[in-house]
């Protein structure tokens, strides 16, 4: 309960700073342009004042009446919670080296890596799976598809 | 006109191999837990982007139809929804699976979902056309509050948070507004980047939205299980098949299931997942054994998989007629009309005919199409279950990445995925829905001009909005929807207390 209503008030409050983002960014644009930003700023950013209100009201009310244990959290099992944002981090990775290392090299390293986050056994077979499934996405999509993907060993010819 | 789609199905037998593609690829992924249609649709649409529209929507719409049926493979053979439209088929087709009838619970299944989808596929032939020639009607000031009742109502039953919901919406119409400026030409917030000048690339947006958050999801959900696979029965399909004549002995059930799910997925936001409970809810209160659903009657599994497969038809009535989506997956169809250059609405069914007629003649051609590859693979499919996810999940996400490079071959989409992925798996765990983002995204323009072209005729006066008939009925229509959620939200927090 303590979480979710900290997770809901911080995304509100969140939306509530982008809209006022919008508000202060959208008059310094021409007259036609900025109506409708203006107009999505405003309500969106009523939608998130009420729903931060509403939960710090209601988190207020509920902490007063007993009904949250202000001293324990709800129990946080962390790795699975944070291996998301891990590989989010990886497909940055992937991003920053996809044109630099070519598909082949960055495609391994992406699958690799996140089976390996996943779990550790097999590594030799999830090796190979990583290898082999980069390059037969590239035939498919190089042949079938006629897609012109960065690669590695086109620099290396080169 | 209407028979020049069915000709130009039989006549292109590529069209054929990639419905049969389609089709099977949504069977796959239909039936692991997690991915579905909207997913399947989303990947496939940046492989589709230069195909020719008659071969790509076919194709699509056999993702929408095969993953729909997918999500009950699971649903019967580990107890676990491939989809939450097949959340009903777990009662029946689980327990029936305990009893050694896995086959004829799938067959059965198969069966049901092809008949649902033709009788959808119909009433989409018959109704659409019809409707869009009313949309003729609509002038800017019309399109503007069209858009409006299409983002209320959608986000008022997409989402547990009616507030959540219309953010969401908001969010998509803020991003639409990235780029030049319809009609004074200024840019707005591009940041200078000259990729954006155009909008939000629709295709990474689309994948960043559904995709990516989900495929995340899935490695989420891998690392808590702490399993490689759903852990899936060994005995792949037992027992003989459903025989035709006991199939036939519940017509009734098909018929009433299928129209019962056509009829749900026209209204907007409601969907297959609720459509299945209706489905056998009303098979219970008409059978002279009620008692005996939920112990592994083969009717139960019939009704909730006719009226799960008929929502695609009924979904996509308002989605081709007023770009009014009935679920995420149908909104996900409209992002790839649009892309393939075709805008719903009357010219849908005059200047696009040829390939409107087709893809909705492709719709009923692939339920077809599925009972012979489900019916024919039923014990291959039921082996979906054993598929290790540790190695799905990452292929997904390379595929996801690949995908959203592959339209423009930029490496600026593949960010932009990247970037709307994370900031939307965050707003997933916020529990924002992403339907309306994607609504919001496609709407915004329409809304936009509706908005300034209704306001530049008036001279600036906004009574245009409150003044036209069709308007007035529209803002009717938004009051009753956002009333008819507050008291939905308010009768559930009561049944909660």
């Amino acid at each position: 309960m303590k979480i979710k209503l900290l997770g809901d008030t911080i995304s509100a409050l969140a939306i509530i700073g982008l809209c006022i983002f919008i508000l202060v960014f959208s008059p310094s644009l021409g007259e036609g342009a900025r109506t409708f930003p203006l107009f999505i700023g405003v309500f969106m950013g009523l939608f998130a004042l009420f729903i931060a209100v509403r939960d710090i009201f209601d988190y207020y009310q509920k902490s007063k009446q007993g009904r949250i244990d202000l001293t324990a959290g709800q129990k946080l099992n962390l790795w699975p919670d944070i291996a998301p944002f891990v590989v989010i981090g990886i497909c940055f990775v992937y991003l920053v080296l996809f044109s630099r290392i070519g598909f082949e090299l960055s495609g391994f390293i992406l699958m690799f890596s996140i089976m390996c986050l996943i779990n550790v056994r097999q590594a030799v077979r999830k090796f190979y799976i990583a290898l082999i499934t980069p390059v037969v996405l590239l035939l498919l999509f190089s042949f079938g598809l006629n897609l012109r993907l960065p690669l590695l060993i086109m620099k290396i010819l080169k | 006109m209407i028979l020049e789609g069915l000709i130009n199905l039989y006549t292109n037998p590529l069209t054929l191999l990639f419905m049969v593609i389609g089709v099977s690829f949504g069977i796959f992924l239909g039936a692991v837990p997690g991915f579905g249609a909207t997913l399947g649709i989303a990947i496939l649409i940046p492989f589709t982007f230069g195909m020719d529209p008659g071969i790509a929507l076919p194709m699509l719409a056999g993702v929408y139809s095969g993953a729909i049926y997918g999500g009950g493979i699971t649903a019967i053979m580990v107890g676990i929804p491939g989809t939450s439209a097949a959340a009903a088929t777990v009662m029946d087709g689980f327990a029936m699976t305990k009893k050694g009838q896995s086959n004829k619970a799938l067959t059965a299944s198969v069966f049901s979902s092809s008949f649902g989808g033709v009788v959808g596929g119909f009433c989409l032939l018959l109704f659409a056309p019809v409707l869009a020639r009313f949309t003729l009607c609509f002038g800017p000031a019309e399109y503007f509050m069209l858009s409006v009742f299409g983002l209320t109502i959608i986000a008022t039953v997409a989402g547990e948070s009616m507030p959540k919901a219309l953010i969401a919406g908001l969010l998509g119409l803020l991003l639409a507004v990235v780029g030049i400026d319809p009609i004074t030409g200024e840019d707005r917030f591009t940041f200078g980047q000259m990729y954006l000048l155009d909008g939000l690339p629709l295709i990474p947006a689309i994948l960043g939205l559904f995709a990516f958050p989900r495929c995340l999801e899935m490695i989420h959900h891998v690392f808590k299980q702490k399993e490689d696979t759903l852990g899936g029965r060994k005995d792949f399909g037992a027992g003989p098949p459903i025989k035709l004549r006991e199939m036939a002995g519940m017509w009734r059930t098909l018929i009433r299931s299928s129209i019962l799910g056509t009829l749900i997925g026209i209204i907007p936001g409601a969907g297959a997942n609720i459509a299945c409970w209706v489905g056998v809810s009303e098979a219970k209160r008409k059978s002279k054994h009620p008692e005996k659903f939920g112990t592994g009657v083969v009717e139960g599994v019939v009704a909730a998989e006719a009226a799960n497969n008929a929502t695609e038809g009924g979904s996509l009535i308002p989605m081709l007629t007023l770009s009014i989506p009935g679920s995420s997956a149908s909104a996900v169809m409209l992002g790839a009309l649009m892309i393939h250059g075709m805008v719903p609405g009357p010219a849908l069914f005059t200047r696009y005919a040829p390939v409107t007629y087709t893809f909705i003649w492709a719709i009923i051609l692939n339920n077809i199409l599925m009972l012979i590859i489900g019916y024919n693979g039923s014990k291959l499919f039921a082996r979906i279950a054993n598929v290790p996810l540790i190695m799905l999940a990452p292929v997904m996400m390379l595929v996801t990445l690949l995908g959203s490079f592959a339209t423009r071959q930029l490496g600026f989409d593949v960010g932009v995925t990247v970037f709307l992925g994370s900031i939307c798996y965050l707003l997933t765990l916020a529990r924002y829905p992403m339907a309306p983002i994607l609504l919001g995204l496609i709407l915004g323009p329409i809304a936009e001009k509706g908005l300034r072209r209704a306001l530049l005729i008036s001279h600036g006066n906004w009574t245009v909005f409150f003044t036209r008939p069709i308007c007035i009925v529209l803002i009717v229509l938004i009051i009753l929807s956002l009333y008819a959620s507050i008291r939905i939200a308010r009768k559930q927090r009561a049944w909660k207390l």
